[in-house]
């Protein structure tokens, strides 16, 4: 359109070109007012939690689409790994032949045999009683370092160690001076770690020498070194006695991510609750203490949370009976059982927690324990807030980085157009503040804080069923539109409130609410066909 | 040469469709008046123009403001005033300008017949704009906010062509009548087919919406770079017919009636069509959503702006078509009635009108013709058109043996003050006349 004007313009004064040229005309600048849309956008419930936390959003009454938040975590865990592993477990045997002494060659046979205990790496190893084992991956590390004249046959024999029926067995043939070094695959070898009523934990080996014996060599120390480690070999499973092994969690903590940049405020959450949950796969009696289980305020106040029966005493995690089984079980707590409540309206922001374990607390019991390799012990929690009740004073505070660096040099003054389509039970003033890149304060965008968020309306049953509009327009010009433009942070500082929050009128969240947004721009700028 | 071509074009060719010619209509003794009264014959046996300059003719009409309207001269420049400018528009409003400059030119008179043939580059354009248009980008959406601002009937027309005319024309009893039948080779197009749209404003959202229909047909606007392939391009054809008649009453009446420019283009070479296909045009609001970072949970703002910029920028993107079009001329119908008082003395009166897209512009004019014999005519003339009553013609022939120099002007004070006048017109042109009769009179007496 401006260039059709313009040519217009041009056409009209061409034919004056005897007194004027092309050159010198020109088309004042004017001042047209613009207005532009920038957003629009509509919240769901689930929206501006995904946005604001990582808490999950779930409907806790499906007649009513009641919504509740609830911060889950785990707060307590750990795997077979950190109870038992067979590690670098290293045997040595030493053979010697002594010359016979003989004028004729012959072959001569040694046989000898040796008993190892297998360390598991138990904090009670002491009192342990491994009965049997079975490996799942891993190699069984075979050196042979022969010190014989003569050229040795060497078999070697784990008669408790069976696969398929059969126990493992070895041979390979060593010339004098030489080595021989093998890896074997001891993948579902069943270790019988009680056999021969040598014990727990115990793997007898047994070696074979057979040499071929001649006079008309000299003999040397006649010795052959056997060296036999598991090379990161894993269990399967473990059965036995583990003893008494403590585990214990740091202090760790959940965000309540609902009071992501609160400030201050009085909340009243009806109704929490607050599930902990027990699984357990380990084959093994298990004690759990809290040591710790507390609410930090806003203004970094503990306060100590009591759980019934399980922060007041140990508790027991209950165990299977079988491998591959797993137990679980449930504690619930809210109001009655609990000051889950009391310390969440304090205005808690984060839940922090510590917990001990003890395996076998009262000793060995009648029946074999077991670790299997995907043994896990988890305690998790699940705090949930219902959307219901209500708020005053809740102020948030947040910082927004900004960058309008390139907004267009002939924007004059504008106005912010701002539409909130609000369909909550609340209603909320904000100020902003405009900072350079220190974070110093420049200006604001309202005199006084702005009334942006009226109530939605309210039915007689304090559900929302209709939205309610509120239109601000905000004045940016000479020195404000400077400092906005200019602007590297927004501070932004809102005050909520549930509607009628300071007479305690009690509200609900329910998953069909929505909040519109719209923001437009309209402005002055200068157009300046120059620049056409 | 590409861009004087272009600019060219557009000066000269601001509209062929308000050729008026009122004072060639009128002026006696050359040839061109057969240009417009197809049924005029020249008062020669034979006549030829000097090539390139037997008809040399530039026409600006403008419609819609005078132009010292928001215009003001400081320091040697003329500056616009866009605000003046604007508020003293019509609300319809249109200019046009035309160019045409005969390259050959011959006729033959025999017995009572005349044969003429020409050859002519004509070029116009004609840019219409409501008021409400300027007024809308002067003063910007921001000032429409719910308001539904029409901007139909915003559009360009302009052709640049050449011209093979073959006419004919013939004396039966009182009656001259003649024919034109025109060969037309397009060489370059830009039709505005269809600009019936609207802006709308979201006075809540600010969504701008503009709805309706746009088309734009052009045609060779990418030949300008080889221009010897451009001037002779012959593959957009076209025809046009004009037909005249004149009657001679009696000795002192004479009537004139023609009707020009019947005919279309068939624009085949080089075409693209530019439309929206009837959808809308949408700037709506972004949501925001899609600007919030998963990590930060910032608003991204960067990208935030570069989308509402690709927003508005890609929101006027039109669809390019290639396919054939054509496009009608604009047919003008011409009346006079011219009383000779005297074999010196004439007095006359025109009508013209000009019917273009359902409209209908009109002119009038009346004057006063002296001639001496046929060694000259001096004609004055006032006339109404392109909305003004401040226009004095003036037409001037001299002829000495077989050369003849004419000169006329449907608006004469322009070319003195231009920055007054509404429209510009000239014509001047030199012919060559051989075997002429020796008094216009004798052309009255063969009736």
């Amino acid at each position: 359109m401006k260039k059709i004007l313009m040519l217009t313009l041009v056409l009209t004064s061409l034919l004056a070109c005897e007194k004027y040229n092309l050159n010198d005309v020109k088309i004042a600048p004017w001042e047209p007012e613009i207005a532009l849309p920038i957003i629009n956008s509509e919240f769901s419930v689930q929206d501006i939690f995904e946005f604001g936390d990582s808490a999950s959003l779930s409907i806790l009454n499906s007649d009513e689409g009641l919504l509740g938040v609830t911060y889950s975590g785990t707060i307590f865990s750990f795997d077979a790994e950190l109870i038992a592993h067979i590690g670098n477990n290293q045997m040595e045997e030493t053979i010697t032949y002594p010359n016979p002494g003989l004028p004729i060659a012959i072959s001569d046979t040694v046989e000898s045999s040796q008993v190892f205990r297998v360390n598991f790496n138990l904090q009670d190893e002491e009192n342990s009683e491994i009965h049997e084992m079975k490996i799942l991956n891993g190699f069984l590390h075979l050196e042979i370092n022969s010190g014989m004249a003569y050229p040795t046959q060497i078999k070697i024999t784990i008669p408790n160690a069976i696969k398929n029926g059969q126990p493992f067995d070895y041979a390979v043939s060593v010339e004098p001076g030489q080595s021989n070094i093998n890896n074997f695959d001891m993948s579902e070898y069943v270790y019988d770690l009680t056999a021969e009523n040598l014990g727990f934990s115990q793997i007898r080996i047994e070696y074979q020498l057979v040499i071929s014996y001649d006079p008309a060599i000299p003999s040397g120390n006649n010795q052959m070194s056997i060296s036999t480690n598991f090379n990161n070999a894993k269990y399967e499973y473990l059965l036995g006695y583990f003893g008494q092994n403590t585990i214990v969690q740091d202090v760790d903590t959940i965000a309540l991510e609902l009071f992501n940049n609160t400030v201050s405020g009085h909340f009243q959450f009806l109704d929490p609750f607050l599930k902990i949950t027990t699984t357990n796969s380990f084959g093994i009696p298990l004690q759990a203490t809290i040591t710790e289980f507390s609410g930090i305020t806003l203004n970094n106040q503990s306060f100590p949370i009591t759980l019934e029966g399980i922060t007041d005493s140990p508790f027991i995690i209950g165990y299977p009976n079988s491998l591959g089984e797993s137990i679980t079980q449930t504690y619930e707590f809210d109001n009655s059982n609990s000051t889950i409540e009391d310390v969440l309206n304090d205005g808690t922001k984060k839940i922090v927690w510590g917990i001990e374990a003890l395996t076998s607390p009262d000793g060995p019991t009648p029946n074999l324990n077991f670790i299997s390799h995907n043994s896990r012990v988890a305690v998790q929690t699940a705090i949930t807030l219902p959307l219901k009740g209500y708020a005053w004073d809740w102020l948030f505070k947040d910082t927004l980085s900004i960058d309008l660096s390139d907004s267009p040099e002939e924007l004059v003054e504008a106005t912010l157009h701002l539409v909130m389509a609000n369909g909550f039970p609340m209603v909320a003033n904000a100020q902003i503040y405009m900072t350079d890149s220190i974070q110093q304060v420049t200006d604001s965008l309202f005199g006084e804080p702005a009334l942006f968020l009226e109530s939605g309306i309210l039915n007689g049953e304090g559900i929302v069923d209709q939205a309610k509009k509120t239109t601000t327009d905000i004045e940016l010009k000479d020195e404000k539109l400077k400092h906005f433009l200019a602007a590297k942070y927004l501070i932004v500082r809102i005050g909520l409130e549930t509607t009628n929050g300071q007479q305690q009128q009690v509200v609900q969240i329910y998953d069909d609410y929505t909040l519109g947004l719209i923001i437009g721009i309209k402005g002055k700028v200068t157009a300046n066909p120059d620049d056409l | 040469m590409k861009k004087i071509y272009i600019l060219f074009l557009f000066i000269i060719s601001n509209d062929l469709l308000a050729q008026q010619d009122l004072t060639l209509f009128q002026l006696s003794g050359i040839p061109q008046t057969n240009m417009v009264s197809p049924g005029e014959i020249p008062e020669a046996k034979f006549v030829f123009g000097l090539p390139f300059l037997s008809s040399v003719n530039v026409n600006y009409n403008n419609f819609s403001f005078s132009n010292n309207q928001g215009i003001n001269i400081e320091n040697n420049t003329l500056v616009i005033d866009p605000y003046e400018f604007v508020n003293q528009l019509k609300t319809d409003n249109y200019i046009y300008d035309q160019a045409h400059y005969q390259a050959l030119m011959f006729g033959y008179h025999f017995g009572k017949n005349y044969v003429q043939l020409s050859v002519s580059n004509k070029a116009f354009t004609d840019v219409t704009f409501p008021k409400s248009v300027l007024d809308f980008i002067l003063q910007g959406n921001g000032a429409y906010l719910g308001q539904q601002v029409s901007i139909e009937g915003l559009g360009a027309n302009g052709v640049d062509y050449n011209e093979l005319s073959l006419g004919y024309a013939r004396v039966i009893n009182h009656w001259s009548v003649g024919i034109h039948t025109n060969l037309l080779f397009g060489l370059a197009n830009v039709y505005t087919r269809n600009s019936s749209l609207s802006i709308y404003t979201d006075p809540e959202t600010y969504d701008v919406t503009i709805d309706g229909n746009i088309e734009i047909n052009t045609s060779g606007l990418d030949n300008f770079d080889e221009f010897g392939n451009f001037i002779s391009n012959t593959r957009n054809f076209g025809f046009g017919i004009d037909v005249g008649a004149t009657f001679y009453l009696n000795k002192n009446w004479k009537f004139s009636s023609s009707l020009l420019d019947m005919g279309t283009f068939f624009w085949k070479h080089n075409t693209k069509t530019y439309t929206n296909n009837g959808e809308p045009f949408i700037i709506s609001g972004l949501d925001i959503k899609d600007f919030i970072s998963d990590n930060t949970n910032q608003i991204d703002t960067d990208s935030l702006l570069n989308t509402i910029r690709d927003s508005i920028t890609n929101v006027f993107t039109l669809e390019e078509i290639e396919g054939n079009y054509k496009t009608p001329l604009t047919p003008k119908w011409y009346f006079g009635v011219k009383y000779i008082l005297t074999e010196h003395h004439r007095f006359y009166g025109t009508v013209n009108l000009q019917f273009f897209r359902q409209k209908i512009r009109s002119a009038f004019s009346l004057g006063y013709e002296y001639r001496l014999q046929n060694y000259l005519s001096v004609t004055l003339n006032y006339s109404y058109f392109s909305g003004s009553y401040n226009n004095l013609g003036l037409g001037l022939q001299f002829t000495g043996g077989p050369f003849q120099i004419y000169l006329l002007s449907d608006n004469v004070l322009a070319g003195l003050n231009f920055y007054n006048y509404r429209t510009i017109h000239y014509r001047f042109g030199i012919n060559f006349l051989f075997g002429r009769q020796k008094s216009p009179k004798s052309t009255q007496n063969r009736l």
